[in-house]
């Protein structure tokens, strides 16, 4: 049901609208404009030439880490919600630990064991070769992206009915057929958006190709290189469009086959989704590989928190706290810095984003399609060409416009000010406020809000009252969503960055490349920790206020708590998009 | 084909579900698991099914015992409550997977969903989605799905919930025929009391995990075996009469609203004294000028065809149904005095 839009709400979506197009459609439209319109063909045509060659690389990549990934979210989602084994939900912990980082990070773990002084392959082998390259990055991206792939595949194997297993069970099929006809094809919708993010987020992702890919750059990466190395942004805009577009294809893709079917009934939550009867074998080779995956993060944190304390990996391995007092002392800023920009992106961004989802759910408005689209961009755009996109359209006076009304004013660079850095990230993860808004109005009574109306409530006092209340699960959801992304960014505002704003990863990735591998791991490891606690204290936040309800009115509340567990708990099992670099 | 259940028991963690239920069924007949929300049923039809591993008890299918059999083999079909149709197939895919999974010939396969498409009457169906069907063809294409196995028990897990009243009506017809001219042994599960006795050969209602009365519709309704059946099948008027006595004729003698009234016992043989309830049904009250009893009226609703007259005499309410005939239209008010006698026979004792 849809309500008359009154006038001060029509200012404010169009506000809204503009600010999308500003921020989303102009960066976007400007990179792909400018990256044509760089002159001479000759210069086209060669930066055209080299893009083709790094876009092969990043596809040589991207292509088996999806499948990989996936496969491995697939497996793990099986093995740690529909088999019932013995320390089970500690599996079901340590699989989401990659999330609270940045993926490159994994590469301070491999420079650790792989690198020129690591300790398998000099320690150990001796060999004097690195084994940096072409599977270095593969086998880091696996291991970042499978978590991810296991977070959609997981909730779409919560939300499973089990009747339609239940029927063909009846119906006289193996389990084995039951799996393959009927789970399987059930959960195509999940596995391919799965498989869509693990696509975008490694043909994204230049940190890992940068400090362990020697001379097997992506074309991520070599947009990195060209820019921060070359100053090169009319050859760099060109290879954006090339890494945009497989990027949309992907989009597209998944787009067509998640939004052909639906196929959640809205039944009742299966309450046993674990196979009574598996054999033994099954069992064991599906626990077996999701521990090999669960071994493996445990390698990658336990290295890094063993080089965090080790006084010069490779050379000298004494326990040191040296790392962290210089951390403590004069390297402190870029934290507080990403705490700052993630706590500042995730209120304004979650707000937004349910405020919009909530205004085109229950208002006649106009554009509403295209204001969905808009907003939705940003999860099919890669970080690092987003970043070049406002880079391109804000070095210009006037948010850029300018560009077009005083071609001869001086440019100003980015504003000069720290605010464009959290523009981009409010814009990209907008996303995200809108799709967990979106799914909970599904379950609000639209009538609501004419309730209040109805009783003399104005618009502004029934927002405040009745409809935000309701709309709070969202918001927090989205908030855990939005901090960690925003704490883990780095492609997106890496060009955009000052000096003085610099931020946690960025401090990391710059490290990471430098030959200090022990301070890498000891800012990746508070960066982890501090995510962590910070994750934790919303956490507390969140349900401490559900429990003071709870107490206050026994039963009226108690369904909002849920909802709020319910939705943070999506946080880390159940929401679709995740951006990483 | 014969079911047997012995002693079955079923637990949800520390909450008993099924309560040492026992009960058969012969061939070709229908049963109904009527009861309230929570009671049992579905768990019970589950369990038969498979889909529950059996807690304690057993299951004899033609004198077999297939308790420990996996769900697969167990040549049972179910109609589920949300039919549970797979959503990524059309509606032939539905009908021919349980087909398709024993091995059967394409073309045989072909020829039996046209079959048993013409028989739910969705003849050109085939290659419909499931997301394009009413609630009302789905639930005939889970109908068929079920029925083209040609399962030794069909068993209905509330099939008609999601439906509106008419077509609940018509398709309950609908499975009844097919039913019976299959000869399929089956159960139906429903908490609809309606459709429980137009639909079922025998019924068994159940009420916290426990089987509280097993017999024809007939039987339950007007014999029920304790107050919760009376109340639970229709309205019933349940009276306590402080004593009832037997008499020498093997009489129940008892007294209410001022008269005594004696009925036919067979099962208390001996002179005595008993504890019980009386119940009688609205419709065996007659409101008429030289009724026996008299009362004041409390409400009065109109139902169409007949209509409710709630009656207070001598500080006790009883309900009377009155039956609207055209011509014979009477409207009650609050107040009126008016008299009414209940036919003799229709009082049925429930013992304590």
């Amino acid at each position: 049901m849809s309500l008359q839009a009154s006038k001060p709400v029509i200012v404010l979506y169009i506000l809204i609208l503009i600010s999308v197009v500003y921020f989303v459609l102009v960066p976007v439209v400007s990179v792909v404009y400018y990256g044509i319109s760089s002159g001479e063909p000759g210069v086209v045509f060669q930066g055209t030439g080299r893009a083709l060659l790094y876009l092969k690389n990043s596809l040589q990549v991207s292509m088996p880490v999806t499948l990989i990934a996936t496969a491995f979210g697939l497996l793990a989602a099986l093995t740690l919600w529909r088999v019932k084994f013995w320390g089970r939900s500690l599996m079901r912990l340590m699989v989401l630990f990659p999330l609270i980082n940045p993926p490159f990070v994994g590469s301070i773990a491999f420079i650790m064991l792989f690198g020129k002084r690591g300790l398998i392959s000099h320690n150990l082998l001796g060999l004097t070769v690195s084994p940096f390259g072409y599977y270095g990055i593969v086998v880091m991206q696996c291991i970042g992206l499978s978590t991810l792939a296991y977070l959609i595949i997981s909730s779409a194997i919560q939300e499973i009915n089990i009747d339609y297993e239940e029927a063909a069970r009846n119906l006289g099929a193996s389990e084995g057929r039951i799996f393959f006809s009927v789970t399987l094809p059930l959960m195509i919708p999940e596995i391919t958006v799965a498989a869509m993010l693990v696509f975008l987020s490694s043909m994204s992702d230049f940190g890992t190709p940068l400090i362990i890919g020697g001379n097997y750059q992506t074309l991520a990466s070599d947009l990195y290189l060209q820019i921060t190395g070359l100053y090169n942004m009319r050859t760099a805009s060109l290879s954006g469009i090339f890494l945009l577009i497989p990027c949309l294809i992907a989009f597209f893709i998944q787009k067509y086959f998640s939004g052909r079917q639906a196929y959640y009934s809205q039944s009742v939550a299966s309450e046993n989704i674990e196979y009574t009867s598996i054999p033994a074998a099954v069992k064991g080779i599906l626990i077996s590989l999701t521990g090999l995956f669960i071994f493996f993060v445990i390698i990658k944190y336990g290295f890094i928190a063993l080089g965090a304390f080790t006084e010069h990996w490779g050379y000298d391995f004494s326990l040191t706290l040296r790392h962290f007092y210089k951390l403590l002392g004069r390297e402190f800023a870029p934290f507080i810095n990403s705490v700052k920009l993630a706590l500042g992106v995730a209120v304004v961004s979650s707000l937004l984003g349910v405020v919009i989802a909530y205004l085109l759910k229950t208002r006649k408005l106009f554009c509403v399609r295209q204001l969905d689209f808009l907003a939705t961009v940003p999860a099919a755009v890669p970080g690092i060409l987003f970043g070049i996109g406002y880079l391109v359209t804000f070095k210009y006076p006037l948010f850029g416009v300018g560009r077009f009304i005083f071609p001869e004013m001086s440019p100003v660079i980015l504003l000069g000010t720290g605010i464009i850095i959290y523009i981009i990230c409010v814009f990209r993860y907008l996303y995200v406020g809108l799709k967990t808004g979106y799914a909970l109005l599904e379950h609000l009574d639209p009538n609501l809000e004419p309730a209040a109306n109805n009783l003399g409530a104005g618009d502004l006092k029934t927002f405040v009252h009745i409809i935000f209340p309701q709309l709070k699960p969202a918001f927090a959801a989205a908030f855990l969503r939005n901090f960690t992304s925003t704490m883990t960014t780095l492609g997106a505002i890496i060009f955009l960055l000052l000096p003085r704003n610099k931020v946690a990863t960025q401090q990391i990735l710059q490290v990471a490349g430098s030959s200090e591998i022990g301070f890498a791991a000891t800012l990746a490891l508070m960066l982890s920790l501090l995510s962590l606690l910070l994750l934790i204290v919303f956490q507390i936040i969140v349900n401490y206020q559900g429990l003071i309800g709870w107490f206050k009115s026994k039963w009226g509340r108690v369904r909002r708590v849920r909802n709020v567990k319910m939705l943070t708990g999506s946080n880390f099992s159940g929401e679709k998009n995740r951006e990483t670099t | 084909m014969k079911i047997e259940l012995r002693d079955i028991t079923q637990k949800y963690g520390d909450k008993i579900a099924v309560n040492n239920v026992s009960f058969s069924i012969d061939d070709g007949e229908l049963v109904a698991l009527l009861g309230p929300s929570g009671c049992g049923k579905t768990t019970l039809l589950r369990t038969i099914a498979g889909m529950i591993p059996l807690f304690k008890g057993a299951i004899y299918l033609n004198g077999v015992n297939i308790s420990v059999w996996p769900a697969q083999r167990r040549n049972t079909a179910m109609v589920f409550q949300n039919y549970a149709l797979f959503p990524h197939m059309t509606v032939e895919e539905n009908i021919a997977y349980g087909l398709r999974v024993k091995k059967i010939k394409k073309n045989v396969q072909r020829q039996k969903v046209e079959e048993i498409l013409s028989k739910v009457r969705l003849e050109g169906y085939n290659k419909r989605k499931i997301y394009e069907l009413s609630g009302g063809e789905q639930q005939r294409v889970a109908l068929a799905r079920a029925l083209v196995i040609e399962p030794g028990v069909l068993l209905f897990d509330e099939p008609l919930s999601n439906l509106d009243e008419k077509l609940r009506v018509s398709m309950r017809r609908e499975i009844r025929k097919i039913q019976q001219e299959y000869g399929i042994t089956s159960i139906y599960v429903t908490h609809d009391q309606e459709e429980a006795m137009s639909i079922a050969d025998r019924i068994v209602i159940m009420k916290d995990g426990l089987l509280q009365q097993m017999g024809s519709p007939r039987e339950i309704y007007f014999h029920p075996a304790n107050t919760f059946v009376a109340d639970f099948m229709g309205v019933a008027n349940i009276i306590e009469p402080g004593e009832i006595r037997i008499n020498r004729d093997h009489q129940l003698v008892f007294k209410i609203f001022g008269n005594t009234y004696a009925i036919p016992s067979n099962n208390y043989q001996e002179k005595g004294n008993l504890k019980g309830k009386i119940m009688f049904r609205p419709e065996d009250v007659e409101l008429k000028e030289n009724g026996e009893c008299r009362g004041v009226v409390r409400w009065y609703e109109n139902l169409g065809a007949t209509g409710r007259v709630a009656i207070d005499c001598q500080g006790i309410s009883l309900i009377a149904e009155i039956f609207n005939r055209y011509g014979n239209i009477r409207e009650y008010c609050f107040g009126e005095e008016v008299r009414f006698t209940i036919i003799p026979d229709a009082f049925h004792l429930l013992a304590e």
